[in-house]
């Protein structure tokens, strides 16, 4: 499994730098956070690393009035057709000619396909689907082609409906999915069915012998492992993180970077905490436990754990994202096992280290607030059983 | 009710015609000598699906040529009195139904009823193979011939996959035997149906073999209760005995699984799985 920067406000020197420092991973772009020229910019800026550069279209929301995202020019032609039925024709032809302007301007070579949010998944959405992907060769010659799907978060809770979008998407010419969940929550997701479905679609998609893209993640999807999962898509701050609700992609939800704390990424307790609190596990001799392990490759909080307290250290949030994403790059990369068994054990593993980890910090104090994961272990644990009674013996015999 | 004299008269080449079963006054089967040797006559009452559907069977029988499905001896229309009536005349298996051998014997031994499956398979590989799903795979409609081979029969309600559908989509009570039809076929989801739903049915099959029960059947009493069951319940994994990794049990549950994504997707790939769950068996 590889991580790919999900791009979000102010990734710009981010991606870059955190790019030149993996061994791995590539990009997706948002048409939401930069305009034509700077989608440009940086596509070419990650294609000279080496690195593949994704556009997401983010067609989710036919209605959505963010001014950047309804500035472009394939999101205008989208926006013309005023039903935001897609049933092929014209308007169909229209949105991915633009759409294919701007990704040859970037020099892409693989394309996300636009698709709008399932609410619910139904034959007006398999339509959109469908006729999208029979017109994309038009535009986009013989490169492949991603679907997105993205789904609601009643539609992931449907198990009728993510069975539907297999049966469906096992009939279309693409080379990979994208996929994009509405969760139940603003960040983490305590609900086992939510994480289970979204497992088990993933792990559907991945058995018609396709990529799987899991975008809008975080480190509670490190479990996507073990439905075989290609890439994670995560960035820096929640709103690219997780996706509770399409409220980004709205003018009203411009303010959404307001709350600026520093959280530091404890990659072994899989929970994130504010500098005081790491100040206290000083003081009580377990700051040493949540020192993240070098194997991960991360070295931008090392200055943490030099000697004095956390808190008294300028310490921003830049090195706070690129110490998580590193962090997450390489708990990533360790994620996949040669055999389904061995990846199940792993997750199961980590997730059992974490807890121990947890309640060696909770007993002394150090505690994490809403990124604590104590609530998510139950949730990820029953959603890899699930999983298992699901798809475990096709995913082990094609693994 | 068919007059066997007239029978007799349409059918000079056959003699001995004994009826061994009918169908709401519609479709009837009896067993006769043909060529010294037993054979089975079948007759449809002319009716615009039925003769369709008889058309579809003897298709599909003639498009399969399989080890595992007895062959068309002659079929088409005869005047049987004075109606046309249409007709096949097929190999006759001597042997009994392995309804009846559950009847006789609920639980059946596990070495058998690896045979069984394994023929079945197999039978499922050229069903696909030919684009057809026989939608009806129960114990009733398997023979276990006197040399213990086994057989499929009654392709009544057989799908072709490259034919138009003979029912409207969406028809919710699609076509199918409750308790053995997969819930796609009774939901009449019919760009889901292909060769898992036939798994399915072997599936149900082999568990009422090794369980002695139906899992879908057992205590309920209407077809609104089964369906919700089939819908909504997920059936215990078996415990086999010999199966000490658990393998056996755990490949009959994927062949029931709700969901036909969850299925094998293939015949082959469940011959390939089955030969590991055999290898526990020498």
């Amino acid at each position: 499994m590889e991580l790919y920067l999900q791009f979000g406000y102010g990734m710009m020197t981010h991606t870059t730098e955190l790019l030149r420092a993996w061994r791995s991973g590539g990009v997706i772009l948002s048409p939401r956070d930069l305009n034509a020229s700077q989608l440009v910019r940086m596509a070419n800026a990650i294609t000279d690393l080496g690195r593949e550069a994704l556009l997401d279209p983010q067609c989710f929301a036919h209605d959505c009035d963010h001014s950047r995202l309804i500035a472009h020019e394939y999101f205008q032609r989208y926006q013309e057709n005023p039903t935001g039925s897609f049933t092929g024709g014209v308007a169909t032809a229209g949105l991915l000619s633009e759409l294919a302007v701007l990704a040859r301007s970037m020099g892409l070579t693989r394309h996300i396909l636009p698709g709008p949010l399932a609410r619910p998944v139904n034959d007006d959405w398999f339509s959109f689907q469908e006729n999208t992907i029979s017109e994309a060769p038009t535009h986009f010659g013989s490169d492949p082609l991603i679907a997105t799907i993205a789904i609601s978060r009643e539609s992931i809770l449907d198990e009728a409906q993510i069975e539907a979008v297999v049966e469906r998407a096992a009939q279309w010419n693409v080379q990979g999915y994208y996929v994009v969940a509405e969760g139940p929550s603003p960040y983490l997701v305590d609900n086992p069915v939510w994480v289970a479905n979204l497992l088990i679609l993933a792990s559907g998609l991945k058995l018609l012998g396709r990529q799987v893209i899991l975008g809008y993640s975080n480190h509670q999807f490190l479990v996507a492992a073990v439905a075989n999962v290609d890439v994670i898509a995560s960035g820096t701050w929640l709103n690219v993180r997780a996706l509770p609700s399409m409220d980004k992609f709205y003018a009203a939800d411009e303010g959404d970077i307001s709350r600026r704390a520093i959280w530091c990424y404890c990659p072994q307790a899989l929970s994130e905490y504010k500098l005081p609190f790491m100040d206290i596990a000083r003081r009580r001799g377990v700051l040493v436990d949540m020192r993240p392990d070098a194997s991960l490759g991360s070295t931008y909080a090392d200055i943490l754990f030099s000697g004095p307290a956390p808190s008294s250290i300028n310490w921003g949030e830049q090195n706070a994202f690129r110490h998580y994403l590193t962090c997450l790059q390489g708990q990533i990369s360790a994620a996949r096992h040669s055999t389904y068994q061995g990846t199940m054990d792993a997750a199961n593993a980590l997730l059992d280290s974490a807890q121990n980890t947890l309640a060696i910090l909770r007993r002394n104090g150090v505690l994490a607030g809403d990124r604590d994961f104590s609530p998510i272990i139950d949730a990820n644990r029953s959603a890899l059983l699930l999983l298992n009674d699901a798809r475990g013996e096709r995913l082990s015999r094609a693994w | 009710m068919i007059d066997l004299a007239a029978l007799q008269a349409a059918f000079p080449e056959v003699s001995a015609i004994q009826l061994i079963h009918t169908t709401s006054g519609q479709r009837y089967v009896f067993r006769v000598d043909h060529a010294g040797a037993p054979a089975v006559l079948k007759i449809v009452k002319r009716g615009l699906v039925d003769l369709a559907r008889v058309q579809r069977e003897i298709e599909a029988v003639q498009r399969l040529n399989s080890a595992y499905v007895p062959q068309i001896i002659s079929s088409g229309l005869r005047q049987v009195a004075a109606d046309d009536q249409v007709f096949i005349l097929e190999r006759f298996i001597e042997g009994y139904s392995y309804r009846e051998k559950l009847r006789a014997m609920a639980v059946q031994d596990v070495g058998d009823v690896i045979v069984l499956i394994e023929a079945l398979l197999y039978a499922c590989r050229d069903f696909e193979t030919a684009k057809i799903v026989h939608r009806d795979i129960k114990p009733d409609n398997l023979i276990i011939g006197n040399d213990g081979k086994v057989w499929v029969i009654d392709f009544g309600i057989v799908r072709h996959l490259d034919l138009q559908s003979l029912t409207a989509d969406g028809l919710y009570g699609g076509i199918g035997t409750l308790g053995y039809a997969a819930p796609e076929q009774f939901q009449n989801i019919k760009a889901d149906i292909n060769v898992r739903a036939d798994l399915f049915g072997l599936g149900v099959v082999a568990y009422e073999a090794l369980a002695g029960f139906n899992p879908y059947l057992r205590g309920l009493h209407s077809s609104q209760a089964v369906i919700k069951r089939m819908e909504t319940e997920t059936i215990p994994i078996l415990a086999i005995p010999g199966d000490t990794a658990g393998v056996f049990g755990k490949f009959i549950a994927s062949l029931i699984q709700r969901f036909p994504s969850r299925r094998p997707q293939t015949a082959s790939e469940a011959i390939h799985w089955f030969e590991t769950v055999k290898q526990q068996y020498p």
